[in-house]
């Protein structure tokens, strides 16, 4: 009987309806959108998997190194043995050691891009599959003894050098597509820096075959077992030792413990559990920030309803008093006008839900193809998860029935006598 | 008669700021089923102030007031707007239909706060076209009030306020809005329903012709019964 009566004010005088119904859309979009985007970006960073992986590793460099100078061969280098790295991997909590090795001495690189040929130095890392992480390198293709021998290059590279470089400059940008298959000349022992040669110059093929997350950012890395070969072939040494690894341990759980024994081996151990925990802040001040803005726009939304339905109780203030000398009880009433708002508010959040999820996509495309050019970006920016969904769902009906409560209060007061009187 | 309703030393006062007003006093009244009792009083006199407490839209200050053997001063707010819906029927001077619904909706109202459904029975929808029908309103069925005439729209009024099957049915000024022919034609059509169903009629009025319709009138004066009558004629 209730929705009678609301349907029928709502067909009667749709004014008012449209109204609230708008006001309480249009703040639910643009909290959908802003909470689905954090939720998007916060699972991208931190979600189960990545929170994971990082609370699983630590790398692992031997103590008092120096990455680029010693690379550069101006200061000794500390090595990690193959021995070491065998103790590493006993210990118990230690699920897989993925240690990376380099190219002893000068070396520079010629690559075909964008047309032109480019010479010039680059690091030479050797890594093992696993640490890979590239869905475009198999194992079986990694494994290849043959030139031209296979390489990866760091997908953050690529987009370091699209947003920082070739922006600044008005370079073209880089893509996968132009760097997956090009074939590069390995040049041993010559380096256009330092104009110099160490030796005779040796020239390798390798050729791009994918790209990963997990490599050094400056540089080139091929199989490891092709490091140790060029290193004894052609660079005389026979040696194997590791610039640094990569330990996971079997769990989060263990990390504590995994780090404090390889740091009782002599060696320095880092952890990405800081990062993560700032960038863990980052997200929760930002959610916090995010709640009270709204908060705030949600009580404006509220204002606008409780005035309406103010002004809505002015104005029917006679039928209410017809309505009670019919029968209806205050209660009644105050139920009529809350069971009015509860409907506002379902409706604007299914609304607002699927005006959002609308607005979502091509908002979703423009920022894709914007971002078009970077390797590391999220799948999905705009993800709309249904505890998200259902929390704003039940936060606007909240509103719109908290917000309506003191008018629904009002119209139940109303006393029939007095205003039929009049 | 058997009594339907009785009002046992019932008195009233408003208070005006500072101001007592009383508007009733003492009042001992007795009413019958199917009895047709016109209210009548100069201005201020406790008119509408007794048709409302007979109607339980107020509560006397002092003294009782019993319906149908019950004691409605011993009644919640629910039971009282309960006793209400069932067994009072309101007919007011304005009219007072709702603009949103149209005439047979206004007309079912009472049926559909009862039930508490959006939709009438079977049963509820014959009665519905019963009213209707005697109402003579079944061509308008489907209009809303401002799209009637002020006869209709009383008419609408008395076929809402009967629906219920009411056992009293209480009307302040029904005809003070309608041109005489009209408020004649609806005090017949009420006085016919009356005799017609043994319904108590409780007719508030100004207008004499009215309140001779009545088998009794009942005089106020400055919240006092005046007179007691069984006489048809006005005393004015």
């Amino acid at each position: 009987m209730y929705s009678k009566i609301i349907l029928n004010n709502w067909k009667s005088h749709p004014g008012k309806f449209l109204l609230m119904f708008s006001a309480l859309v249009i703040a639910l979009v643009i909290m959908t959108l802003l909470s689905t985007l954090h939720y998007g970006l916060q699972n991208y960073f931190l979600g189960e998997g990545q929170r994971e992986k990082i609370l699983r590793e630590l790398q692992v460099t031997p103590r008092g190194s120096k990455l680029n100078l010693s690379l550069l061969n101006l200061v000794p280098q500390p090595e990690l043995s193959p021995e070491t790295v065998e103790q590493i991997a006993a210990l118990p909590e230690v699920a897989e050691v993925l240690p990376t090795n380099t190219i002893s001495g000068i070396s520079s690189l010629q690559i075909g891009l964008l047309g032109q040929i480019f010479q010039t130095d680059a690091l030479l890392f050797g890594s093992e599959w696993e640490l890979l992480d590239s869905p475009q390198v198999s194992k079986t293709q990694w494994e290849s003894d043959n030139e031209p021998y296979p390489a990866v290059v760091s997908t953050k590279l690529i987009d370091l050098y699209n947003l920082s470089f070739a922006n600044a400059n008005n370079l073209p940008q880089l893509t996968e597509a132009n760097f997956r298959g090009a074939e590069i000349t390995i040049l041993l022992n010559e380096s256009t820096f330092f104009a110099r040669n160490d030796g005779e110059t040796v020239k390798l093929k390798a050729k791009i075959a994918g790209f990963s997350p997990n490599t050094k950012l400056l540089g080139l890395t091929l199989p490891d077992k092709i490091i140790n070969q060029i290193n004894s072939r052609y660079l005389q040494q026979d040696k194997i030792s590791y610039l640094d690894a990569i330990v996971r341990v079997h769990n989060p759980e263990l990390l504590t413990a995994a780090r404090d024994k390889i740091s009782a081996l002599g060696l320095d151990v880092q952890t990405a559990e800081k990062s993560l925990h700032t960038l863990e802040s980052v997200f929760t001040m930002s959610g916090l920030a995010l709640n009270i803005f709204f908060a705030l726009m949600m009580a404006l939304a509220g204002l606008l309803i409780s005035t309406t339905f103010l002004a809505k109780i002015t104005e029917k203030r006679h039928e209410i008093a017809i309505l009670k000398t019919m029968g209806l009880t205050g209660t009644n009433v105050a139920q009529l006008y809350l069971l009015e708002a509860l409907l506002v508010g379902a409706m604007s959040s299914a609304g607002g839900l699927l005006l959002a999820w609308l607005i979502s996509l091509p908002l979703e495309q423009a920022i894709n193809s914007l971002l078009s050019n970077l390797l590391t970006r999220p799948e999905r920016l705009f993800l709309f998860a249904p505890n998200i969904l259902f929390w704003l769902s039940a936060f606007t009906i909240f509103i719109s029935c908290l917000f309506s409560f003191l008018p629904a209060r009002k119209a139940a007061k109303l006393d029939p006598i007095t205003i039929l009187s009049k | 008669m058997d009594t339907l309703l009785e009002l046992k030393g019932v008195g009233k006062t408003y208070h005006l700021g500072r101001e007592k007003v009383r508007a009733l006093r003492d009042i001992d009244l007795s009413i019958g089923q199917g009895d047709f009792l016109s209210i009548v009083g100069p201005s201020g006199s406790g008119k509408s102030t007794l048709l409302h407490l007979l109607g339980l839209m107020d509560k006397p200050d002092h003294g009782r007031i019993i319906l149908e053997e019950t004691d409605t001063s011993k009644l919640s707010e629910k039971e009282i707007a309960r006793f209400r819906l069932e067994k009072i029927g309101f007919v007011f001077q304005d009219f007072n239909l709702l603009d949103d619904f149209s005439i047979e909706d206004n007309i079912a109202l009472p049926l559909l706060i009862k039930s508490g459904r959006n939709t009438l029975s079977a049963r509820e929808k014959e009665l519905l076209e019963t009213i209707l029908e005697q109402m003579d309103l079944t061509d308008r069925r489907r209009h809303k009030p401002n799209q009637v005439s002020g006869g209709q729209k009383q008419r609408a009024a008395i076929g809402r306020a009967l629906i219920g099957k009411p056992s009293l049915l209480l009307a302040d000024e029904p005809t003070g809005n309608l041109d005489p022919h009209t408020g004649k034609q609806i005090i017949g059509l009420l006085s016919k329903l009356c005799s017609d169903n043994g319904l108590t009629l409780v007719i508030v009025t100004h207008d004499r012709q009215v309140a001779d319709r009545a088998n009794r009138i009942v005089q106020l004066q400055e919240g006092r019964l005046a007179t007691r009558t069984h006489a048809k004629k006005y005393l004015g």
